[in-house]
């Protein structure tokens, strides 16, 4: 990992954070105690779908974006849903179909926080190289995790059809909605659930954290009384409160000679800003279910969390909201008569976000009279976090220079995590090159 | 017997898992075959299975293209070091799974050897492409139905 590195300078890299070489990588240099250089850089797979969208029917974009990421499909199907949606101009915010949709989304967020929280996350504070080795000494952690995480994916199966590639979403809704019983057969898991994403809250929250303390400006989504997960305005701790659709005049992005990728500002900012749990945790606290802010309560997580590291514990109390806005919509849940609105072709331009479980991805598209798309547009939250995971990286690097190599590269690591980065959207092929043959 | 392919069909030949266990489903509707994206959670939900269980995935050692090879027992060549920070493949499924106690009764992976890995490509190499219809239709012939039997184990 460490290579050719000038006389008096510590060169950090950790080119192994993505699946494939060369899609992450996060290069330091230090030159004589002084830090010379950060780079964080990745790929952004959602990038190259977009030549992919063009010239495709309206109707082919939820599927088609479900498969840009094995861990959060149903953020893109309905972020692209949306977005088309908008486009043609209807709306679904309310009513059933709209509730399925935020039914199958908290499944997501349960899935995908269980997921990072215990196989990523943990085994950095519990001294653990990865979760493999955790599991050796404590399988009980690791399959609370899991456990936690099985109740994410019933709700997909039973909601989205299959557990993994659901395809029961569509525009405008749902080919065909669950009746009330089949929801009410997660029920149990859910509350299983319920009690393991408290346990997870009071875990997590003993855990020691390396000191850093972050001012970005905080963006999410924002709905009064709802914490955002599917649907909300774009707001920021700036002050912002604007619609989704007006999303390019307020998140700016701009080329950077070192990387592939695009940055992200927030217009009007001079700073840095970050979008995810920290953020959504920040602006929408007081829209927590009594039970999740309670839980936030009891393990003392203020009210604005600045510490990057803390995010997994804002990550259990989000998985804890999630379990509950589920059981909730659940109970209330009436079947819609059609399990779809109609959605018919007219020219124009459509915003969709929603909140993936590492923050807002926006889609907007730009479709013909014939329902053709002209135009596709991503932007997904790890492009918007780049500029933020590089600052905490230098912030973290000035304040702990004095760490031998291994443990400030650990740490940084840790530090990128914090993000929950989706680094490997869409690659997870085996990789065998030390293989002789 | 469960059939997985595991991959991304809108990655190029990561899609080769995918596009074979598709096949394998037209062509033998009575096996119990699914897709994943390989997703750890799911992999591991998939090794917890009491059927024997055959993965179908994408495979890069540097062989030739479209070049298909078995690891019975799920035994894979050591792969090289290479942690994720969001997510983890089949190798580290299997370590996981293995240090959590749980093992199909069988478990086969088949591995198709890919050329190109591009993102937003939503389509296989030739060599791949030919290679993935010859394993579906070998798999479809050699697999027995969805409640009994296995799979042949013969390596490579």
């Amino acid at each position: 990992m460490t290579h050719r590195v000038p006389e008096g300078a510590r060169d950090l890299s950790v080119a192994a954070l993505a699946r494939v070489e060369g899609e992450g990588a996060m290069r330091i240099r230090l030159r004589d105690g002084e830090l010379e250089e950060v780079a964080f850089s990745i790929y952004e797979p959602p990038r190259f779908f977009e030549g992919l969208l063009a010239g495709r029917r309206m109707d082919e974009p939820v599927d088609i974006t479900a498969r840009i990421c094995g861990i959060c499909p149903i953020a893109y199907q309905i972020s692209a849903a949306r977005a088309i949606e908008a486009a043609c101009g209807v709306t679904i915010d309310e009513g059933p179909i709209r509730e399925l949709r935020r039914l199958i989304y908290c499944g997501e967020w349960i899935e995908s926080h269980a997921l990072h929280v215990y196989l990523l996350h943990a085994p950095d504070f519990l001294g653990y190289d990865s979760a493999i080795a955790l599991a050796k000494d404590h399988q009980e952690v690791v399959e609370q995790g899991l456990a936690l995480r099985k109740a994410g994916t019933e709700l997909v199966r039973v909601i989205g059809g299959r557990a993994s590639h659901p395809v029961n979403l569509r525009l405008g809704g749902f080919y065909r909605a669950p009746s009330p019983a089949e929801l009410a057969g997660v029920r149990p898991l859910l509350e299983a659930a319920r009690e393991q994403a408290l346990a997870t809250v009071r875990l997590v929250a003993t855990f020691d954290f390396p000191e850093l303390e972050i001012d970005h400006a905080f963006v999410s989504l924002k709905e009064e009384g709802r914490y955002p997960i599917d649907a909300g305005r774009l707001v920021a701790s700036t002050g912002l409160d604007a619609p989704v659709a007006a999303f390019d005049e307020h998140i700016v992005e701009e080329h950077v000679e070192r990387s592939t990728a695009l940055h992200a500002r927030l217009s009007g900012h001079d700073g840095t800003f970050m979008v995810g749990p920290l953020a959504r945790y920040a602006l929408a606290r007081e829209d927590l279910s009594a039970v999740a802010r309670s839980a936030a309560d009891e393990v003392g997580l203020p009210a604005v969390v600045t510490n990057p590291y803390q995010s997994i514990v804002v990550r259990a109390v989000e998985t804890l909201e999630a379990v509950e806005e589920a059981l909730a919509i659940i109970d209330a849940y009436d079947e819609p008569d059609r399990p779809a609105v109609d959605v018919p072709a007219r020219a124009g331009t459509g915003y969709g976000a929603s909140e993936a479980p590492r923050g807002i991805l926006t889609h907007r598209y730009t479709i013909d009279d014939d329902g053709i798309i002209v135009d596709a547009r991503i932007v997904p939250p790890t492009a918007q976090n780049q500029l933020a995971v590089e600052g905490d990286l230098t912030s973290f690097i000035d304040d702990h220079r004095h760490l031998d190599d291994e443990t400030l590269r650990w740490q940084l690591e840790q530090a990128i995590r914090n993000y929950d980065p989706c680094i490997s959207c869409a690659t997870h092929f085996l990789d065998l090159t030390v293989e002789r043959e | 017997m469960r059939v997985v392919g595991v991959g991304n069909t809108l990655r190029g030949d990561d899609g080769a898992g995918v596009v074979t266990a598709d096949r394998l489903a037209e062509l033998r509707p009575d096996l119990d075959v699914e897709t994943c994206a390989g997703e750890v959670g799911t992999l591991l939900d998939l090794l917890d299975g009491e059927e024997p269980l055959v993965v179908i995935d994408a495979l890069r050692s540097g062989g030739p293209a479209g070049r298909v090879r078995r690891f019975p027992d799920g035994a894979l060549p050591p792969r090289r070091e290479a942690g994720g920070t969001h997510d983890a493949g089949l190798g580290e499924a299997l370590e996981l799974a293995a240090s959590l106690g749980r093992r199909p009764p069988s478990l086969t992976v088949i591995g198709i050897e890919g050329a190109r890995y591009d993102l937003g490509v939503a389509s296989l190499s030739p060599e791949v492409a030919r290679a993935c219809e010859t394993l579906a239709r070998e798999l479809a012939g050699e697999l027995t139905g969805a409640s009994t039997g296995g799979l042949s184990a013969t390596a490579e």
